[in-house]
């Protein structure tokens, strides 16, 4: 076990190093639960970090490159940890930039927002509500997505497509470079101080950005594949886009995945919350006939137009609260557009919406077009779009873990790519596939279900994807719209673009990030197979939880998510201890277990604020209260039934022992209470604290009241005989 | 959720006293009395409202010893919580005349416990639980008299009024208190999940910190919410006395 004992010091010497790099030592995490509960994104790839840092400022992020450059170690930047593609996840140190990079500053009243990167989406578009504008890309995930992830990822939407997404509202970002310089891309003199600052970088994006220029293949590709959504690759249309070198460092940095930079702070343009909304859902007869209504539709000004097809809205009917439309539909071949018209004011609204139902007449639909503007039905409607990813993952089979695609083609050849996709799922039998998404952009999802760690699924799989990349890229489309590249596509990357500018995308991380330290193995992958490696395993743990899909919705409503755990935490440190136990490795089972107790169950406030957010409906304070009730030692569940049977002595018992301790100082009750919180365990004893009040009364008894009586009271109490 | 539109329910809108509902005040009013010396808590509060609207309501006896079952079902006390059910739900059957009245908890997360309790009522008439912030949204704000409003409220909905859908009538209700209501940017749940707070102090202590500071920051006249114990953790949060919407509603709109 010589290997065990070097890594170990290894080990010690690089923690020792990054404890030394930040302020609180102890904001660098070791222990087999914080690497575990830290590991899991919403990809269907694990990796298990070394170390998980919770960063502070822009500085401690340079302090923490330094220690990565001199201990060669490399780093991975984490917020929201909704990504689909296995760019949020590490072997090395992982750097959570969500818990305290969460400020958001309005500007200019509300025509732009400076945001740091652990804000999500919806605390952006909150805080601009009152301004009447709101954030340009609009991802589904919108409520745990944060804007560090939104940057990485070129992330856009349903509405935004490629005219509001990050790459076109970015303004200017603080970003801090592998080298540890930090540059503010908004400051007058940015350029310049690139230039004296970064000189190798400067000129290396001149000289990209000449030959680029100079090359009328490059150009041509460029403006082809970035005229649609397209996240794959480095954005090299920076390069054709803007002069100033700084500004084309600005717009390399949105999409780059972490593998460039550290966005310490981002400035975005706004854009006008369109007040005045309509909605309707168009059920088409079949998927063709609902893509080829696209072009026609996207011609009347559609702000949405969502295409579900008829696996999606089977899906959709077991959803809570699914819209009556659909739940009153006998799903066969049909599919759904959910068209949506945003205007400023009631009449411009009409406008749209007659020219809209000037076409929608002339569709072979299966019900009339019924557009509201009621709030109750809409927020129905976009339930059911917004929860098809992961309810679809959280309907696969126990043992399956569920991969989700990305694909744009221009939209004329939308229809016959969503024909061909299905003769691909029949060709290689994949069975719950259904295909929805953003079809205004030519931007399909569909979901893979299969046990990609079996020899037979991982074969599959990789037969499949060669056929899909021919199809999409025979089509002249992207493999990635809007999720990013990931370690999914990154060994498909040169083919799209072709050796040139893949060479230049290489050259691009060179110039950055000459050690490699950031992300590696994301977006630029030498390894063919790299799309085949590092597989989660979803392992069944528990009949509450088993569906989880680990999307992270539940994560920024969790009271205890800046304590201990988060739900999605709690579920996935259950599965490590489960596949631990299944490797056989019970050290890790006991390491793990040690600090579940507390950190899982006995700080779960099992609220159930979870379950509002989750897309399957997990409540996982029911799991908690469940393991509670496992481990409930049998001495506290029998005090806790003789409870039970006189509850009205304990409660005036608990009562008077709260007004008893009012009448003495705090210290005498302290004392006592914190010994025996010591001796008997913090999860049985509560802790008093001086804020707390007196006891009340008897509920019976009709208390005194300050207000005045104007008549007898009419409250009566039932007879005590009555029960007797 | 509100009175089926029975011949029963008409004949009680006659001025009688016969009970319109059945009150089920939570026990956590007796364990943690009202906020502050001199104020009245929920339960004379919300029976004062009753009052002025000319409703009547009927207090179970035995009322002192049943629960909502939630301090068994949070703890994982399986026994204890079949016990406390079984007790409860019998009392509320005969109290509600086996369902004819709608029961009414004044405080969101005892509401939701008593919500559970009754799904595993099997008989034919199932009791209806309706929480005293919607029953006052419904029954008692359309007969209240004139009177003048605070001038503004910060308000904490929970995690209970969030599961049960209630927040809807919690603003009717602190709209009608204050020309200003206020809800802190980083609202969330507060975590003092009954006793949890007590145990783990720094569960809600963490919970509570952006919005604490969010309350502090907004200087309102009086601080609200719907149910006793998160009361007591936004309290201890904020330093500001929180106390039930209905309770400061009474105050505000007392003749």
């Amino acid at each position: 076990m010589s290997t065990t004992t070097v890594s170990a010091q290894t080990g010690s010497t690089v923690f020792g190093a990054l404890r030394a790099a930040v302020t609180d030592p102890a904001r660098v995490k070791t222990r087999a639960i914080d690497l575990y509960a830290n590991a899991h994104d919403a990809s269907h790839f694990l990796l298990i970090p070394q170390a998980v840092v919770v960063a502070t400022d822009a500085a401690e992020v340079g302090a923490l490159l330094r220690v990565a450059a001199a201990q060669g170690v490399h780093l991975t930047f984490r917020s929201g940890g909704t990504s689909l593609s296995g760019q949020a996840i590490t072997d090395g140190v992982l750097v959570d930039v969500r818990r305290n990079f969460k400020n958001i500053e309005v500007l200019d009243g509300g025509l732009r927002v400076r945001v740091q990167p652990g804000a999500t989406v919806r605390a952006v578009n909150t805080r601009l509500a009152k301004y009447g504008r709101k954030f340009g890309p609009d991802p589904a995930s919108e409520s745990a997505a944060t804007i560090g992830g939104v940057v990485a990822n070129n992330s856009s939407g349903m509405a935004c497509g490629t005219v509001d997404n990050t790459y076109q509202t970015l303004e200017s970002v603080v970003v801090v470079l592998p080298s540890g310089t930090v540059v503010d891309t908004g400051a007058a003199d940015a350029d310049d101080q690139l230039l004296r600052r970064e000189p190798v970088l400067y000129n290396g994006l001149l000289e990209l950005a000449r030959r680029t220029r100079s090359n009328p293949a490059s150009v041509a590709t460029i403006r082809q594949q970035f005229s649609m959504k397209n996240t794959m690759g480095y954005g090299v249309n920076s390069l054709l886009d803007f002069d100033r070198p700084v500004d084309m460092l600005a717009h390399l940095i949105v999409g780059s995945e972490g593998t460039l930079g550290f966005v310490a702070e981002t400035v975005f343009r706004t854009v006008p919350k369109l007040p005045h909304v309509t909605t309707a859902l168009l059920v088409f007869p079949g998927l063709e006939a609902a893509t080829a209504a696209l072009p026609a539709l996207v011609a009347t000004g559609a702000a949405t137009l969502e295409l579900m097809d008829a696996l999606s809205l089977t899906v959709g009917q077991q959803m809570p609260g699914a819209p009556a439309i659909v739940l009153d539909l006998v799903v066969q071949e049909h599919a759904a557009l959910l068209v949506e018209y945003h205007a400023e004011s009631s009449e411009k609204l009409a406008q749209l919406l007659e020219t809209g139902m000037q076409t929608v007449n002339t569709l072979d639909l299966t019900l009339p077009a019924d557009f509201t503007t009621d709030a109750g039905i809409r927020g129905q409607l976009w339930y059911l779009r917004k929860g098809i990813i992961p309810a679809v993952g959280g309907t696969r089979p126990q043992g399956t873990s569920a991969l989700l695609e990305d694909i744009v083609v221009p939209v004329p050849a939308l229809a016959r790519t969503c024909m061909e996709l299905m003769r691909l799922f029949a060709k290689y039998e994949y069975e719950n596939s259904m295909i929805f998404g953003h079809a205004k952009d030519g931007n399909v999802h569909f979901m893979l279900t299969d046990d990609f760690g079996s020899p037979t699924g991982l074969e599959r799989f990789s037969q499949f994807t060669e056929d899909l990349v021919d199809l999409v890229l025979g089509e002249g489309g992207s493999l990635k719209a809007e999720h990013g590249t990931g370690r999914v596509m990154a060994p498909y990357v040169q083919r799209q673009y072709g050796d040139e500018l893949y060479d230049v995308m290489r050259r691009i991380k060179v110039l950055f990030d000459p050690a490699g330290l950031l992300n590696p193995g994301v977006l630029i992958n030498d390894d063919p197979n790299a799309h085949l490696k590092d597989l989660k395993a979803i392992p069944a743990v528990a009949s509450e939880v088993d569906r989880c899909t680990e999307c992270g919705w539940c994560e920024p409503v969790c009271p205890s998510r800046n304590v201990t755990l988060t739900p999605r935490q709690r579920i996935v440190s259950l599965r490590a201890i489960e596949q631990a136990r299944l490797d056989g490795n019970l050290a890790l089972v006991a390491e793990l277990e040690k600090d579940y107790e507390y950190d899982a169950v006995q700080t779960c406030a099992a609220d159930g604020m979870c379950q509002t957010a989750c897309p399957v409906t997990i409540n996982t304070g029911d799991l908690m209260k469940r393991l509670r009730r496992d481990d409930a030692n049998p001495v506290e569940k029998a005090i806790w039934n003789v409870a039970a049977k006189n509850w009205g002595a304990v409660t005036r018992v608990a009562g008077v022992a709260l007004n008893v301790v009012r009448t003495v100082p705090v210290g005498v009750i302290l004392a006592p209470n914190k010994l025996a919180r010591a001796v008997l365990g913090t999860d049985a004893v509560p802790l008093y604290s001086p804020e707390l009040p007196g006891g009340g009364a008897s509920r019976k008894h009709r208390a005194v009241t300050t207000a005045p009586k104007a008549r007898p009271s009419i409250t009566v109490e039932e007879s005590e005989t009555r029960h007797a | 959720m509100r009175n089926p539109p029975s011949e029963t329910t008409r004949q009680r809108t006659q001025p009688t006293n016969a009970p319109q509902a059945v009150y089920f005040p939570a026990c956590v009013q007796t364990m943690f009395g009202p906020a502050t010396t001199g104020t009245c808590g929920v339960q004379v509060g919300f029976e004062q409202l009753c009052e002025r609207a000319g409703i009547t309501l009927l207090v179970p006896a035995g009322i002192d010893a049943l629960c909502c079952g939630t301090p068994w079902s949070s703890k994982g006390m399986a026994d204890g919580l079949a016990t406390m059910s079984h007790k409860t739900l019998a009392v509320l059957r005969a109290a509600t005349n086996e369902g004819a009245l709608p029961v009414v908890c004044d405080a969101s997360s005892c509401t939701e416990g008593l919500r559970h309790i009754i799904e595993g009522d099997t008989s034919a008439r199932p009791l209806t639980v309706i929480d005293a912030v919607e029953f006052a949204a419904t029954h008692i704000l359309p007969s209240l008299p004139g009177y003048h409003k605070i001038e503004s409220l910060a308000l904490h909905p929970t995690c209970s009024s969030t599961r049960l859908g209630i927040n809807p009538a919690l603003d009717t209700i602190a709209d009608a208190i204050a020309e200003r209501v206020e809800i802190p940017e980083n609202w969330g749940c507060c975590a003092f999940a009954g006793d949890r707070g007590m145990l783990h102090p720094e569960l809600t202590a963490s919970a509570t910190r952006a919005q604490a500071a969010d309350v502090v920051a907004m200087g309102a006249t009086a601080h609200a919410s719907c149910n006793r114990t998160c009361e007591l953790g936004m309290t201890r949060a904020t330093g500001k006395p929180y106390r039930h919407v209905l309770e400061i509603l009474e105050e505000v709109t007392r003749p």
